[in-house]
């Protein structure tokens, strides 16, 4: 490789004598302007950013957003080149392959990262830490997890419509397929997005998830999985999935004509579902996860080792998500914070959403989050995570029965992982 | 048209023997502005894949111990890349066949002088293959949804039950095949048109002199006066779409679909690299692709000289 | 029914007077384009609608037909968050670029392949049919670690250059070649003393003016769709091509706002949709041109 690799790059050089052509606006040469490049999937939110740039003027940030899965693509093509953003944005389902190396990141330690680690959720930050200690990430929002509900279909079908009232309806995840079964026999119509969603939000709850804390995959043990895949599959067998993938044109469509009567949901999906319904104002509101603790979503900050400004991106993130400016994200932009100090912020608990109903958001989601136990992530979380997804899908789309697809899965995730 | 035998080199000229010895090099010389780039930007992408198809290789570890043929193995058994394999061709099929079709016939309706407003029809045709390709998966996933959508809608119209495209191999690999076809038609359909209008009249004029109607002047007059670009569309069509990626990858998933019911060879190459981070095994899938692709572009050929030499 | 090579030579100068024996253009060829028109346009229109209606249009039930009032204020919304229509001017000067290298460099190599003798062309072609072939998703990495080894990451000159050769491009022209220039034609141009360059330039080139010009049309559209490469390399807002700015009018997790989204991808495929109407007479002049010259 060495050799081919130097050979390419004698032939470059000649080639860039032929073809000079002056390099592009990347990073300033003096030490003066520094410019930070920031990759990911979700904006920043733009006056934060003019306000650092404000207080550091020779610090400019310049963000490149792209789709979910491809941000995530460009961050690791880029780092399997030895190359790098000044900060990269990786979600929580991703960050389990990308922590397993910290080589690739500046370990945050060196500029004081343990110093922050108390002000987040103690299983948040754990998320950010590899396994030789190295600090590679830093938390920045959380999702929490609750269940958004139709008021109107509720009334129709002579179900409670109150929040409080709806949430005793479902302690637990049978309390909620039990609903889900009087609703469809009343109504004829879906409870349900998918049965992935009943799996996903389940599969979160428990003190383990894919591994242990030795590093050890546990899914085929774990019966807090095996628990969560029979109560989607039991969704599906009850008619209560619309069998429809989330955020596809298809679950907007869902979500606008009533295609389902609740939705699993952490806090950054209200607002998509403003978006893709705004005509359905006051007909949604929110009540208690079944089980109360979960988490969907969530992102980390790192720097890559090929970052020639570690250190000011550093201080940039540091900043960013420090529990001041998370307040200010949150009052915002609705993004809840993984700073637990902001959990007894007034600011924060007495949030209510009026497109909902004015339901208490902001006590539900920080219930949901403060009992969240946190479990030992691992670096094939996410391709486990896919098989388990993808055998629900084959349910719910008629392919496979339910113990079928659980035996296909299991054999899909040992294929994977176990090269 | 046997244009095989090229012109002998070296070009003779009378300014003796030093430019002769020049001459000799010239088409070295003048391909190789192409071919240093092509070295660079083409060639060694493609050894970089090989070299890392023999290696244990996730992208991002400092060691990636080599394995020899250890990925081409497990590949062989691996029932993920027969289906990959089965649904490439049947994807390719689905959409080149009928997409080459339509363009002989779209090009052959074109190709007529007296036709209005020429320049319109052109772009019209043209304006599929410009839409960003992400935005024509959004639209026709919302196209062909399953309870929504004007495909939907007219099923209930008609009292038909509702279709879940992205359900079954087959419906998937459809919609799937529609938007290549929707993508490349109007594309092929100018490149025929082209080589159509290079065809001389006078072979048009002593064909109606014998006698032929419109189909019969099309079939022994156009089509084997274009046969050249007709086998290059096929072959070019061939490699394209062996590789379909995009419109699999977004309207189903990473993974091809719950079942891997969209699952292209391509798809699942980037599935291994970006998703899994295997790019050693990714690698060794590209490659068995590359043979595939060689393979059948090789049995083109031969056909074509098959037929070529029967006449 | 083979076509011998000098009945073609002579009946090049007929061309003109073609088509004269078929004056009307029947009512099944205009429901075919019509129908394929209708095909090739509809989906457009539906982004129209959504573009012009918000989010929501994408999901309403009964589909909705007709377009609404949101187009500007959209546009006005993608330029507060990208610089958009510079993005578009990027996408241009990309596309332009490569269609003219690649109009230059793979009708070169088109004519050494077709026309030119020299050792190893056989398996040169078959190399370059075999770049072809290879998903170029994995070549992005090797390509990445040139292009900052160069220190060319985050400028335009990365997205040229790669894109100045393709090897459809060669493998186009070469064809080209073999079916317009008759050997009888380069014969005389070395009978006249021109060397093979000045073969090149002034006896083929001219020849296959036409097909170089759509092949230029084609590069230029595919330079302007690419996606994943421009989306790697480029960093700052300023460089942005046209697809990597539409990437940045997502808003959060996996939010889409789909009527930006589309009001954006239809002003992304204006630029050549202008080209189309500015070239589009040229190009048909241009295809017919070059089959009359002799």
């Amino acid at each position: 490789m060495r050799a081919s690799m130097k050979a390419a790059l004698a032939a470059a050089a000649a080639i860039s004598l032929l073809l000079a052509g002056c390099s592009g606006a990347s990073g300033g040469s003096s030490d003066e302007k520094i410019t930070l490049n920031m990759w990911g999937f979700a904006d920043l939110y733009k006056p934060q950013v003019q306000q650092y740039e404000k207080d550091h003027p020779n610090i400019t940030i310049q963000s490149k957003i792209s789709d979910y899965d491809a941000s995530h693509q460009t961050l690791l093509t880029a780092l399997a080149a030895g190359k790098g953003p000044d900060i990269g944005q990786i979600a929580i389902d991703y960050m389990g392959e990308f922590v397993d190396k910290p080589a690739a990141f500046t370990d945050l330690r060196k500029f004081g990262a343990d110093k922050i680690e108390k002000n987040y959720l103690d299983w948040r930050w754990a998320g950010g830490v590899a396994t030789n200690g190295s600090v590679v990430g830093i938390p920045t929002d959380v999702g929490g997890m609750a269940i958004a509900y139709r008021t109107d279909l509720f009334q129709a079908a002579g179900l409670p419509t109150d929040p409080a009232e709806v949430s005793k309806l479902w302690p637990d995840w049978k309390g909620y397929l039990a609903t889900g079964k009087k609703y469809v026999d009343a109504t004829g119509q879906k409870w349900v997005d998918s049965g992935k969603s009943v799996f996903r939000a389940e599969s979160n709850q428990g003190d383990e998830k894919y591994y242990d804390a030795k590093g050890k995959t546990v899914y085929e043990s774990n019966s807090q999985i095996k628990r969560s895949f029979d109560d989607g599959v039991a969704a599906i067998d009850g008619g209560m999935s619309a069998n429809v993938a989330t955020f596809t044109p298809q679950w907007g469509a869902a979500l606008a004509n009533g295609g389902f009567a609740t939705l699993p949901a952490p806090a950054w999906m209200l607002g998509v579902v403003q978006q893709q319904a705004p005509d359905l104002a006051k007909e949604w509101s929110i009540a208690t996860l079944p089980g109360t603790s979960g988490n969907d979503g969530g992102s980390f900050l790192v720097v890559p080792k090929a970052s020639k400004h570690a250190k000011e991106a550093y201080d940039f993130i540091s900043w960013l998500e420090d529990p001041k400016q998370q307040l200010a994200n949150f009052k915002a932009t609705n993004t809840f914070p993984s700073t637990p100090s902001l959990y007894s912020n007034p600011a924060v608990t007495s949030l209510k959403n009026p497109y909902f109903s004015d339901a208490p958001v902001g006590t539900i989601y920080t219930d949901s989050l403060k009992a969240v136990k946190g479990h030992p992530t691992g670096p094939k979380d996410r391709i486990i995570e896919n098989q388990f997804e993808n055998a629900l899908g084959r349910v719910d789309q008629g392919q496979q029965s339910g113990p079928d697809a659980w035996k296909q899965a299991l054999g899909d995730a040992k294929r994977e992982i176990g090269d | 048209m046997s244009t095989d035998t090229p012109i002998a080199t070296p070009f003779a000229s009378r300014r003796g023997v030093r430019a002769k010895l020049g001459e000799r090099f010239a088409p070295y010389v003048y391909i190789s502005p192409f071919f240093i780039l092509f070295l660079l930007f083409g060639l060694l992408p493609l050894l970089y894949t090989i070299w890392v198809s023999l290696h244990d290789w996730a992208p991002l570890d400092d060691v990636h111990p080599f394995v020899g043929g250890d990925n081409y193995a497990r590949m062989l058994s691996d029932p993920r890349f027969w289906k990959a394999v089965a649904n490439t061709f049947s994807i390719f099929l689905l959409s080149t066949v009928p997409g080459l079709v339509l363009s002989l016939i779209i090009a052959s309706v074109l190709n007529n002088r007296s036709l209005r407003v020429k320049t319109f029809w052109r772009m019209a045709l043209l304006v599929p293959n410009i839409t960003p390709l992400v935005t024509v998966t959004i639209v026709f996933s919302s196209i062909f949804g399953r309870d929504y959508g004007p495909v939907a809608w007219v099923l209930q119209v008609l009292h038909l039950p509702p279709i879940d495209w992205g359900a079954t191999p087959f419906t998937t690999q459809l919609v799937i095949a529609i938007m290549v076809i929707w993508r490349w038609t109007g594309y092929n359909a100018l490149i025929f048109l082209a080589a159509m209008q290079a065809v001389p009249a006078s072979l048009y004029e002593s064909a109606e002199i014998d006698g032929a109607g419109r189909w019969a002047s099309f079939t022994q007059v156009t089509l084997p006066s274009i046969r050249p670009t007709i086998l290059f569309s096929v072959v070019t069509s061939t490699v394209g779409g062996l590789q379909i990626f995009t419109e699999p990858l977004l309207f189903t998933s990473p993974t091809g679909g719950s079942n891997g019911q969209g699952l292209t060879m391509t798809l699942l190459v980037y599935g291994q690299a970006f998703n899994s981070f295997h790019f050693g095994y990714a690698s060794s899938i590209a490659v068995a692709l590359l043979v595939i692709v060689l393979l059948i572009a090789g049995v083109n050929f031969v056909l074509a000289r098959l037929i070529r030499s029967s006449e | 029914m083979s076509v011998s090579r000098t009945a073609a030579l002579s009946d090049r100068r007929s061309r003109g007077s073609r088509r004269s024996s078929r004056p009307q253009v029947s009512m099944f060829s205009y429901a075919v384009l019509v129908l394929a028109v209708l095909g090739c346009l509809a989906p457009l229109y539906w982004m129209f609608v959504v573009g012009s209606n918000d989010s929501s249009a994408i999901s309403r039930f009964p589909p909705i037909v007709t377009p609404g009032g949101n187009f500007f204020d959209n546009i006005v919304a993608i330029e507060q968050k990208v610089p958009f229509f510079h993005s578009l001017v990027n996408s241009a000067i990309v596309a332009l670029s490569v269609a003219v290298l690649q109009m230059f460099f793979c009708s070169l190599a088109g004519f050494a392949f077709a026309k030119l003798a020299f050792r190893g062309r056989s398996a040169l072609l078959v190399a370059v049919i075999a770049t072809m072939a290879i998903p170029s998703q994995l070549g992005i990495v090797p390509l990445y670690m040139i292009m900052s080894g160069i220190g060319w990451t985050d400028t335009l000159q990365a997205l040229i250059v790669p894109g100045a050769v393709s090897a459809f491009g060669v493998f186009w022209m070469r064809q080209v070649v073999m079916g317009s220039i008759p050997d009888e034609l380069v014969e005389a141009a070395r009978i006249d003393g021109c060397g093979t360059f000045r073969t090149y330039w002034s006896v083929v080139l001219p020849n296959i003016r036409g097909s170089a010009a759509v092949f230029g049309l084609f590069a230029a559209m595919g330079a302007w769709n690419d996606f994943l490469w421009p989306l790697v390399i480029l960093n700052s807002p300023e460089n942005f091509t046209s697809q990597v700015a539409i990437q940045q009018l997502r808003t959060g997790y996996n939010t889409v706002d789909y009527s930006i989204v589309m009001t954006a991808s239809i002003l992304a495929t204006l630029p050549l949709l202008i080209l189309f109407l500015a070239a589009g007479k040229q190009l048909v002049a241009g295809i017919m041109e070059g089959a009359v010259k002799g």
